[in-house]
């Protein structure tokens, strides 16, 4: 897949995100598509690219929301670049190692949004967050893993076997 | 982009610190310029893709919905019915208000209740994150839109605008944290602080109640006026749970917004008052 069309992908799924996904809420939460696909870019293209789409996915969220800049260039990339750093060692073609690498790299990018967030002056209670968002979030990210991994390998043109 | 690797540590070092900076800075500013021409150039789309979305849903909830109808509209004959006795009720008090008035030549003043203009808008958008409570409406500056206009439901407090492009306009929910509005108990005229607690939950919290009211559970929350950001007696909530602020000077209470943040498909803005 080239660049290019990878690009567009992730401006579709920052739009969709916040348009179309919120009539697919659950407990008032949506999935993260953009940090999803950051995830697959990361396991299925390396420690470079996970970076670079987690740069580009989070800018163009960034650019999109207008404030808090940086909170999701930060976060996106750092995820990218710590799911490409371990990429190596896990079995991709399995949809259960996908998925549990998705859950917790979700855990993980909504701990660090916590933070910055709290750095920025914006505070949420610990425990509602860690109930009502961080879990939640990371466990509609997972569920959403089926969907789209497939079809997202498919489109980057690296073969899965069935 | 530096080739020593020292080189390169310091330089993303530097993008850290650079973004940190840059996150704190514009954590309560205004939309942004380029946002605020995304925003504008993706309005029409957004309004088309959000009615596409409103329909699939509506697609699926269908056969859930049918079953529900029906228990519905078993209640609402038993609502109407209770309404009814109440509406004959508050006529009652009307008419002895008026005859009292009347009594006391009282003099019919302007309140901050009462505003000149409304205008309806439609959702077109959302915060992509789930901390935040924003939301994006397809009215702007050339509507007339302001900073700091109040935005209701028929069922009560939304929020109000914090930014405006040409287009488009953005609401902070008064779900999110950032938002602070002068609430009064109803019942008691007992003052208070209503926060968001995060932009997801549909919950809301009353701070800084004196210790001297009686808060009860059930009591209706609505909003005082004082901060002349939005008008006296808009209805926010009903109180669900009351505590003891840490400090033991004040009651905390845990407020069930009458408006459900989370299907807001239409508002109305308030133009002035």
């Amino acid at each position: 897949m080239s660049n290019f069309l990878l690009f567009g992908f992730f401006a579709v799924a920052v739009f969709i995100q916040s348009t179309v996904l919120n009539f697919f809420q659950i407990e008032g939460v949506k999935p993260d598509l953009v940090l999803v696909m950051v995830i697959f870019a990361a396991l299925l293209r390396g420690y470079k690219a996970g970076c670079g789409w987690g740069f580009v996915g989070g800018l163009l969220e960034d650019i999109y929301t207008g404030n808090f800049f940086g909170l999701n260039i930060l976060n996106k990339m750092f995820i990218g670049c710590l799911v490409g750093l371990v990429e190596k060692h896990f079995y991709k073609e399995s949809l259960v190692v996908v998925v549990t690498t998705t859950w917790f790299a979700s855990v993980v990018s909504s701990l660090g949004q916590y933070v910055l967030l709290t750095y920025a002056g914006f505070v949420v209670s610990p425990s509602l967050a860690l109930m009502k968002i961080i879990l939640l979030v990371s466990f509609y990210n997972a569920i959403t893993v089926p969907f789209l991994y497939r079809w997202f390998s498919r489109a980057s043109k690296i073969y899965i076997p069935d | 982009m530096p080739r020593h690797p020292l080189g390169k540590i310091l330089f993303l070092l530097m993008v850290l610190i650079f973004l940190l900076i840059i996150l704190k800075a514009t954590a309560k500013k205004e939309l942004a310029p380029p946002a605020k021409t995304v925003r504008d150039v993706l309005a029409p789309v957004s309004k088309v893709t959000m009615q596409t979305g409103q329909a699939i849903r509506n697609v699926l909830k269908l056969p859930v919905s049918l079953a529900k109808a029906v228990k519905q509209n078993q209640e609402l004959k038993e609502k109407v019915s209770r309404l009814e006795e109440q509406l004959r009720e508050a006529n009652e008090y009307r008419l002895e208000n008026q005859r009292l008035k009347k009594l006391l030549d009282f003099k019919e003043t302007k309140t901050k209740t009462t505003w000149g203009a409304v205008y309806s808008a439609a959702v077109i958008g959302r915060d992509l994150n789930n901390w935040f409570g924003t939301i994006t409406v397809n009215k702007g500056a050339r509507d007339g839109l302001k900073v700091n206009m109040a935005v209701i439901t028929p069922a009560g407090l939304v929020g109000r605008v914090i930014s405006v492009s040409q287009k488009a306009a953005e609401v902070l929910l008064v779900t999110d944290p950032r938002s602070g509005v002068s609430c009064l108990v109803q019942e008691n005229r007992a003052p208070g602080l209503v926060e968001g607690m995060s932009g997801n939950t549909n919950l809301l919290q009353m701070i800084h109640i004196p210790t001297d009211f009686k808060i009860r559970k059930d009591q209706i929350v609505i909003t005082s006026g004082l901060s002349g950001l939005y008008p006296r007696g808009l209805s926010v909530g009903r109180i669900k749970k009351v505590t003891r602020e840490p400090s033991g000077l004040f009651f905390k209470a845990t407020i069930q917004p009458f408006v459900d943040f989370n299907r807001l498909e239409e508002v109305i803005i308030i133009f002035e008052r």
